[in-house]
């Protein structure tokens, strides 16, 4: 089968200046490839600033890279064409609060992509967004409601219906659990795994837990330096870990029980 | 007991009306004792710990029975006397520790500020060498071996593991008696929160300080916590000795909150959907009636909008009208 995303010798390398003359090359990112299979959910665990940030940046197009491409459907992605790139691939961030626009309704924020990219007029563009609510568990009258009128677990479920309203093929999902309560974080992955099967999304999940990426990844990739340490289904990588890093890694999980 | 804290409630006005945002809560803490307070955000644990330093405003309305620190009254101190205290004796710790640390001081500066005079002798420049050899001792004391390095940088050169063994170097500067950690390691990588509750665990074990730890998750408590309080939107739901509390949860929060519990879910099959509260939790204009876990309880009766009294069995203490897992007592 062909894979969704093909990622080719993605790398991204930033340089620093120091002082008038000199220059610092740091490689966020090393030459890096990878697929992702339609329908399948890759993780990527490693600790901060190994890079997995910059990935996801690369992957949704918030980064320019430095060298390497992007490959969706067989299709190569511009760097710069984001008309292109919104439709297909969507992003989640940590921090709902600060990823929601203060100032505008949910309603108005959710019709937004809307407008930029489909030519639905307004009242289909107000059905989709209502069927949209309902597809992760708010209702239509939440239309109306400010972002400081909801709760964490209401606002990550908006920047959820906020990155599937344009039927997305790839999700990507950066520490998009970290922040929240234990039964909301439990809500939203319930939710997620929901509208995997419903959709038929690709999901790419980048988390420090190892009890999250066991549960909802098929495939997993540890990244330390800019580098990808291993590559592997889940269940191998998890049993049989065979970096030093990839084991401290994995075991850092307390055991209560 | 070093801490007792009995019906403690905390209320604030709002235009509707006066709301007890903290209502009836008891907390003791014994000497040498680590205690965690797991709560979700927005259940008012951080507003305790507030209360115990006394960090709140006027236009917050406290009242308890008993909010007592060794033989001291934490209601009624004097400012001298609460200077003795507080941040002597009882000091605490901050989830983002680096903007606790000034960024105009190197680390250094802010850590002799924290060394006490009265602990000094000499003259000025004798004073002035102890205190800077106080500092080396207490980067030592935190697992810092590069202390050179370490004390001429500024608050935004370290990393976040880093910037909170500073705060906890200079919270433990005068040996405190108890030390509150308000979710020290909420966002930190899980490698780096061990080192965290490690060094938390060998201050406990080498000098009997006793711990009151916050938390958010129950799957990211220090192993070494002796007793837990579960805490859900102002009220006390559970508390007693922590491997009880984890194995026969009384409580339906508790049970609930263990069955989303990330450790837990290893035991689960992959992608299967996990058991969770359903709804959000209660704003505070709109607090449910009774027992505040109500609309959202699974084993929820008509009684209970009566607000349960804090029952106790053994060591182990309960506000709920049906307890689970207490057959072998009927």
């Amino acid at each position: 089968m062909k894979p969704l995303l093909e990622v080719r010798d993605l790398a991204k390398t930033y340089i620093q200046r120091s002082g008038l003359l000199k220059r610092k090359k740091i490689e966020a990112l090393k030459p890096t490839s990878f697929n992702v299979e339609a329908g399948k959910t890759l993780a990527i665990m490693g600790a901060n600033g190994s890079g997995k940030s910059t990935l996801a940046g690369l992957i949704s197009g918030a980064i320019q890279p430095t060298r390497g491409e992007i490959i969706l459907n067989g299709q190569r992605l511009q760097a710069d064409n984001y008309r292109q790139r919104a439709q297909h691939i969507r992003m989640v961030f940590q921090d709902a609060e600060a990823s929601l626009n203060p100032h505008l309704t949910i309603g108005d924020q959710l019709e937004e992509p809307l407008k930029f990219n489909t030519g639905l007029n307004h009242n289909q563009r107000r059905e989709r967004v209502i069927h949209t609510l309902q597809q992760v568990g708010l209702l239509a009258e939440h239309m109306v409601f400010y972002p400081h009128m909801m709760s964490t677990g209401q606002k990550q479920r908006v920047s959820i219906a906020r990155a599937i309203i344009l039927n997305p093929q790839l999700l990507v999902a950066d520490e998009a659990l970290a922040t929240l309560d234990s039964s909301v974080r439990a809500q939203i992955i319930n939710l997620l795994l929901d509208l995997q099967s419903d959709l038929k999304m690709s999901y790419v999940f980048i988390s420090q837990s190892p009890e999250i990426v066991r549960h909802l990844a098929d495939d997993v990739i540890i990244m330390q330096d800019g580098e990808i340490l291993e590559h592997g289904h889940v269940d191998d990588i998890f049993n049989a870990p065979e970096h030093r890093y990839t084991q401290s890694l994995l075991l850092s999980e307390l055991n209560l029980s | 007991m070093l801490l007792d804290i009995r019906n403690l409630t905390i209320a604030k006005d709002t235009p509707t009306g006066r709301v007890n945002v903290l209502e009836r809560v008891n907390l003791q803490i014994n000497e040498g004792e680590i205690h965690t307070l797991v709560g979700e955000s927005g259940s008012g644990k951080s507003l305790i710990a507030r209360a115990i330093m006394g960090f709140l405003s006027d236009s917050w309305h406290i009242q308890a029975d008993r909010l007592w620190f060794e033989e001291h009254d934490l209601l009624n101190l004097t400012a001298k006397q609460r200077r003795a205290i507080i941040g002597v004796d009882i000091a605490m710790i901050f989830q983002d520790a680096k903007s606790y640390l000034d960024p105009n001081l190197t680390i250094s500066e802010q850590l002799q500020e924290a060394v006490l005079d009265q602990d000094l002798t000499g003259g000025f420049l004798a004073r002035r060498k102890q205190r800077k050899e106080r500092v080396v001792q207490l980067l030592h004391r935190v697992g810092i071996k590069e202390h050179s390095n370490m004390l001429e940088s500024y608050p935004h050169e370290l990393s976040e593991g880093a910037a909170q063994k500073i705060m906890i170097a200079s919270a433990i500067a005068h040996r405190p008696k108890l030390l509150i950690a308000d979710e020290p390691t909420s966002t930190m990588e899980p490698a780096t929160r061990q080192q965290i509750y490690r060094l938390l665990a060998q201050f406990h074990a080498r000098y009997g300080m006793s711990i009151l730890l916050i938390s958010q998750d129950l799957g990211a408590i220090m192993k070494e916590t002796e007793r837990l309080t579960m805490i859900y939107s102002g009220q006390v739901m559970e508390s007693g000795n922590t491997r009880e509390l984890l194995d026969q949860p009384h409580h339906p929060y508790t049970e609930a909150l263990l069955n989303t519990s990330l450790y837990r879910q290893a035991q689960r099959p992959p992608r299967s959907r996990l058991p969770t509260l359903a709804g959000t939790e209660p704003s505070m204009q709109h607090l449910p009636i009774g027992c505040r876990l109500g609309p959202r309880c699974a084993y929820a009766r008509p009684k209970c909008v009566q607000t349960p009294g804090f029952s106790k069995k053994r060591d182990r203490g309960f506000a709920c009208h049906y307890p689970l897992n207490l057959e072998d007592d009927a």
